[in-house]
């Protein structure tokens, strides 16, 4: 597959951010591969009501 | 991939965090990773007796699949207003090996890895106050 790109300018105006976090990007110009891997994990046993056992470590 | 000329007019950055990157130019490769056990534990005083370790949980053990690439791609640029004008950015934080980049970027491959823990005290003895 053949990409022909052609940039004819890149103007920013305003831009406001409140955070920019855990490996993410704000880009403003060129790239040509992003690869974005995101492990997010709150299982139902991580939730412990109760009489603090210590953690038992998971497997 | 040519290059271009960035123009930043005003950036208004508060804080830039636990190995982040804020760059006017180019970067070839960008390879963060990030692991990260948050525990919010309700109780009224703090002890460190619970310690947690990456080793502990598996979510910090499994790898990423990353999707293959099957199809050659030949990307041709042609720049012809070599310019990036950039007028006001306002940030309040960058953190977590994270990046602001005004230019280009070639290569991206990031991986962030969070797991979260709740403990919170029974009904009975949870204390009104």
């Amino acid at each position: 597959m053949n990409i022909e790109v052609h940039n004819w300018g890149l103007c920013v105006g305003n831009v406001a951010i409140e955070t920019v976090a855990s490996s993410s990007v704000f880009l403003i110009g060129d790239n040509e591969e992003i690869k974005l891997s995101s492990f997010f994990d709150t299982p139902p046993e991580s939730y412990i009501v109760g009489s603090l056992v210590p953690l038992a470590p998971q497997t | 991939m040519n290059h271009r000329l960035v123009h930043l007019h005003m950036c208004a950055t508060n804080s830039i965090a636990s190995s982040s990157i804020f760059n006017i130019g180019d970067t070839v490769h960008f390879n963060p990773r990030f692991k990260a056990i948050a525990v919010q534990r309700e109780s009224n005083v703090w002890n460190e007796t619970y310690s947690h370790d990456f080793e502990d949980y598996s979510i910090f053990k499994r790898d990423a699949n990353w999707i293959e690439i099957s199809i050659p791609v030949e990307t041709y640029y042609k720049h012809h207003d070599g310019d990036i004008k950039v007028k006001n950015v306002s940030i309040t934080g960058v953190s977590q090996a994270s990046t602001v980049q005004f230019g280009g970027i070639k290569k991206i491959n990031a991986e962030s890895r969070i797991k979260h823990i709740r403990i919170l005290q029974d009904e009975e003895n949870r204390t009104h106050h």
